[in-house]
C-alpha cells in the first residue's frame, strides 16, 4: 500500500499546478501542501521572532540601565541579542522551506495519509471510516493567501485531532467531502 | 420522542439525602472537631460548624431537583434548580453500568451508578444513590436490544450481592490467589499513602500538632541514651550495616503484609463473569464493586508479568475501554475497572483471552522479532544512562563513581541483548499484538477494528540504521501504559506492517458497540 519511500520526501517532481487538485478522485497520489505555505509559516515565525526580539531588547535594556551600563556590558549584551535573533531569523526563513519538501498528503480509497517531519519523520494514517468529524479552519494570514487547516477528529488518544496545514482553501472543502463521504456501514 | 408505558420520572432514592449529608459532615466537621480537640479552642473554629449549612442545602436541591427518565432511546436527567440541566444520554452510547457500594450503602441496599459514555475523560452521569429496583429498570432499558445481553431476565441482570449471578464464570479469586496478588503486586505503598492522606486531610498539621508533638516525639525516639547506643554502634560498620539491613527487611515485610491485607479487603470475591456479551466484575469486602464492560468495547487488552509474577506462574490481565481514561468523581472504581484479572495462572491465560477476544487465539500466533542489530541502540541508551548517573554521583563519590559506569557497560550490554530477544510482534487475521520486557513482561493485543490511526516514525537514528516505528492510536489508549508501539523494525518491514494494518483497519467498521 505505501510505495518504498515513505517516510522520504515527495520525489522531485513539477510542483502541483495552481488549479485545485481533483482529490476527490481518491487516486492515492501523494501530493504536496500549496507553496503559498512556506510564505505564511514564515510571516507567521517574523511576527513571532519581532514579539520576541522586541521584549528581550527592552528587557535587555532595562536591565542595563538598572545596573549601570558600561561599554564592556553593553556591547556584550547586544551582541548576544544579536547574534540569537539573528539565529531566529535564519530559522525563520531556512526551515518552511525545508517542512514543506517534507511535508505531503494523499486521500486513497481508504482514507488519508500524512507525512511530515524534516528531522523526526512521520506518516500518520486515518482510514476513512475512524474520522468522527472535520474541521476547516483558516487563521488571519491563512485567510490572506486562501489558505486552510484541515483538521481530523478521531476517537483516537494520541491522534485526537490531526491537522493538515497549508492546503489550498477549495482543496480543503474538497479533501473534507472526500473523507466524509461514508457508507452507511461506519456509523459510530 | 414518544412516552411509553415505562417512560415515568424517577427521582434519587431518599437515603441519598442522608448520603449527602454525610458526606458534608465528614468532609467539614471531622477536621473541625479535630482542631477543636487537638489545638487551643480558638472561638473561630467553632464559626467553622455553619459552612456545614450550604453544603447540606446544596445536597438538598440537588436531591430534591434530581429527576431522570428512561425513555425508549435515551436516559434524559435534569437536575439544577436555578441553572437547569437536562442531559441525554442515548442507551446506545452507554458503555458501561457500573456500581459501587460501600457496607452503608448495602445496608440500605442502594449503590452508586456509573454511566460511561465514550466521551473520554469523566463518566457521563454518576448517580448517587438509587435502589436496586430502579437499577434494575434502568439496566434492563440500556441493554434492551443488546442482544445476549438483554436474554438475562433484569434482576439477574445486575450482580448485586444479593442478586443470583448469571452467565459463565471466566474467573473467581479465592484468598490465596488474593495473598498471592498482595505479595506481587506492591499495594503496601496505597495504604501507606491512605493513611497519610487521612493524616493531612484532617488538617492537623495546622492545628499545632507538629509543634506540640513532634519535638516530644522525636526526643521519645531519639533520647540521649540513643544517640549514645547509635554513636557506640557506629564504631562497628557491620553491625550498623546489619541494623540498616534488618531495617529494610522490616520494612519490605511490613509493605507485603499491608499489601496482602489491602488486596483482600479490595478484591474480597472477585468474579469475572461472561452473560452474553457483556463482561461483568464484582469484588470488594467492605465497598463493593460491579462493573461491567461490553466484549465489543474492549480496545486494547494488555497482559503484565512481573518478575514476582514469574515466580509464582501469575500474570496479569488488563483490558482499555473507551470510558474511563479520567478520574471519575466516583473514587477509586474508575481505574480499578480495568481489571480483567488482577492475578491468573500463566496456563489460564490463553482460555482467558479466548474467551474475552474469541479473534484472537494466543496459541497459535507466530511471533516475529524485532530487528536483532538494533541491541546496539539499546545498548547506547543504557550506555548514556550509566555515564550521566556517574556524572552526576562524581561528585560525591569521587573515584567510585567509576565503579558505576564499569558495572553499568557490562549491565547495558547484558539488557540490550535481553530485551531485543524477548521483545516480539505478531500480526493476526484479526489483531496486532506487541510483546516487550524481560525483567516485567507485557504484551498488549489491539483488534484491527479499534484501531484508529497508525503512525510509521523515524527518528534520525531509525533513518541512518535503516530501521522505523509502527505505532497504533486507540480510543482511550493510556492507562494500561502498554500502546502497541512497536519499535527497531526494518524499515521496508515496517512500512509493510503499517501498510496492512492501514488496509485492515480500513476494511473494517469502527464500532462503539
Amino acid at each position: 500500500m505505501l510505495p518504498d519511500n515513505a517516510t522520504n520526501p515527495v520525489p522531485d517532481r513539477p510542483a502541483p499546478d495552481r488549479s485545485t487538485p481533483d482529490v476527490s478522485s481518491a487516486d492515492g497520489e501523494f501530493r504536496r501542501l500549496d507553496p503559498r505555505t512556506i510564505t505564511v509559516s514564515r510571516l507567521g515565525g517574523a511576527i513571532t521572532v519581532t514579539i520576541i526580539a522586541g521584549v528581550s531588547l527592552v528587557g535587555l535594556v532595562i536591565g542595563l540601565f538598572a545596573s549601570g551600563p558600561s561599554y564592556a556590558k553593553v556591547l556584550l549584551a547586544l551582541g548576544a541579542w544579536l547574534v540569537v535573533t539573528a539565529g531566529m531569523v535564519v530559522l525563520v526563513l531556512a526551515w518552511p522551506p525545508l517542512a514543506y519538501r517534507h511535508a505531503s498528503y494523499c486521500v486513497d480509497s481508504i482514507g488519508i495519509r500524512i507525512r511530515r517531519g524534516v528531522v523526526w519523520r512521520s506518516e500518520v494514517a486515518v482510514p476513512r471510516s475512524r474520522v468522527q468529524h472535520t474541521d476547516v479552519s483558516q487563521g488571519p494570514i491563512e485567510r490572506g493567501f486562501e489558505l486552510a487547516t484541515l483538521v481530523l477528529h478521531t476517537a483516537g488518544t494520541e491522534h485526537e485531532s490531526i491537522s493538515l496545514g497549508g492546503l489550498e482553501r477549495e482543496t480543503a472543502f474538497s479533501i473534507r467531502d472526500n473523507l466524509l463521504r461514508s457508507d452507511a456501514d461506519d456509523a459510530v | 420522542m414518544m412516552p411509553s408505558d415505562g417512560d415515568r420520572t424517577e427521582r434519587l432514592h431518599p437515603v441519598s439525602l442522608l448520603f449527602g449529608v454525610g458526606t458534608a459532615a465528614r468532609n467539614l466537621l471531622f477536621p473541625a472537631a479535630l482542631v477543636l480537640v487537638s489545638s487551643s479552642v480558638n472561638r473561630y473554629d467553632s464559626w467553622l460548624a455553619l459552612l456545614f449549612v450550604p453544603a447540606v442545602v446544596g445536597y438538598l436541591v440537588k436531591y430534591l431537583s434530581y429527576r431522570y427518565r428512561l425513555g425508549d432511546e435515551e436516559m434524559v436527567i435534569r437536575e439544577g434548580l436555578l441553572t437547569r440541566n437536562e442531559r441525554h444520554i442515548p442507551y446506545a452510547r452507554i458503555q458501561n453500568i457500573d456500581l459501587v457500594q460501600n457496607p452503608l450503602h448495602r445496608l440500605f441496599g442502594v449503590a452508586v451508578v456509573r454511566l460511561e459514555t465514550a466521551s473520554g475523560g469523566r463518566p457521563e452521569a454518576v448517580i448517587r444513590v438509587l435502589s436496586r429496583s430502579q437499577i434494575d429498570a434502568m439496566r434492563a432499558k440500556v441493554f434492551a436490544g443488546r442482544g445476549a445481553a438483554a436474554a438475562a431476565p433484569p434482576g439477574e441482570g445486575m450482580a448485586l450481592p444479593a442478586a443470583e449471578p448469571a452467565g459463565k464464570r471466566l474467573l473467581s479469586l479465592p484468598v490465596p490467589e488474593l495473598v498471592i496478588y498482595g505479595l506481587i503486586s506492591n499495594r503496601g505503598l496505597v495504604v501507606v499513602a491512605a493513611v497519610f492522606g487521612l493524616f493531612f486531610q484532617t488538617n492537623w498539621w495546622e492545628g499545632n500538632f507538629w509543634e506540640r508533638y513532634a519535638p516530644r516525639a522525636a526526643k521519645f525516639i531519639w533520647d540521649d541514651a540513643a544517640v549514645t547506643r547509635v554513636g557506640a554502634v557506629a564504631g562497628h560498620g557491620i553491625e550498623l550495616a546489619l541494623i540498616a539491613l534488618s531495617l529494610i527487611v522490616v520494612f519490605v515485610l511490613l509493605m507485603r503484609a499491608l499489601s496482602v491485607a489491602w488486596a483482600i479487603f479490595r478484591l474480597y470475591g472477585y468474579e469475572l463473569r461472561l452473560r452474553g456479551d457483556a463482561l461483568g466484575a464484582s469484588y470488594g469486602l467492605l465497598t463493593h464493586v460491579t462493573a461491567t464492560v461490553p466484549r465489543h468495547r474492549i480496545q486494547l487488552l494488555s497482559t503484565q508479568a512481573s518478575w514476582l509474577h514469574r515466580r509464582f506462574h501469575r500474570v496479569s490481565v488488563f483490558v482499555e475501554t473507551a470510558g474511563g481514561a479520567g478520574e471519575g468523581e466516583g473514587g477509586a472504581a474508575v481505574a480499578d475497572r480495568q481489571w480483567l484479572a488482577p492475578v491468573l495462572p500463566e496456563r489460564e491465560l490463553h482460555t482467558l483471552v479466548r474467551e474475552v477476544l474469541p479473534e484472537v487465539d494466543l496459541d497459535a500466533i507466530e511471533w516475529r522479532p524485532l530487528e536483532a542489530r538494533a541491541w546496539r541502540r539499546v545498548f547506547v541508551r543504557g550506555l548514556v544512562a550509566a555515564m550521566v548517573v556517574s556524572a552526576i554521583l562524581a561528585p560525591f563519590l569521587g573515584p567510585w563513581a567509576a565503579t558505576i559506569l564499569l558495572l553499568g557497560v557490562p549491565w547495558a550490554a547484558f539488557h540490550a541483548r535481553r530485551w531485543i530477544a524477548s521483545a516480539g510482534w505478531a500480526l493476526t487475521p484479526h489483531a496486532v499484538l506487541f510483546k516487550s520486557g524481560w525483567w516485567g513482561r507485557r504484551m498488549s493485543v489491539v483488534r484491527y477494528a479499534k484501531i484508529q490511526a497508525m503512525t510509521l516514525r523515524q527518528s534520525p537514528f531509525d533513518r541512518r540504521q535503516r530501521m522505523a516505528v509502527v505505532a497504533v492510536d486507540t480510543a482511550g489508549a493510556g492507562r494500561v501504559g502498554h500502546p502497541v508501539r512497536i519499535p527497531f523494525l526494518d524499515a521496508d518491514v515496517a512500512r509493510a506492517a503499517a501498510a496492512q494494518l492501514y488496509g485492515e483497519a480500513g476494511r473494517l467498521a469502527f464500532r462503539w458497540r
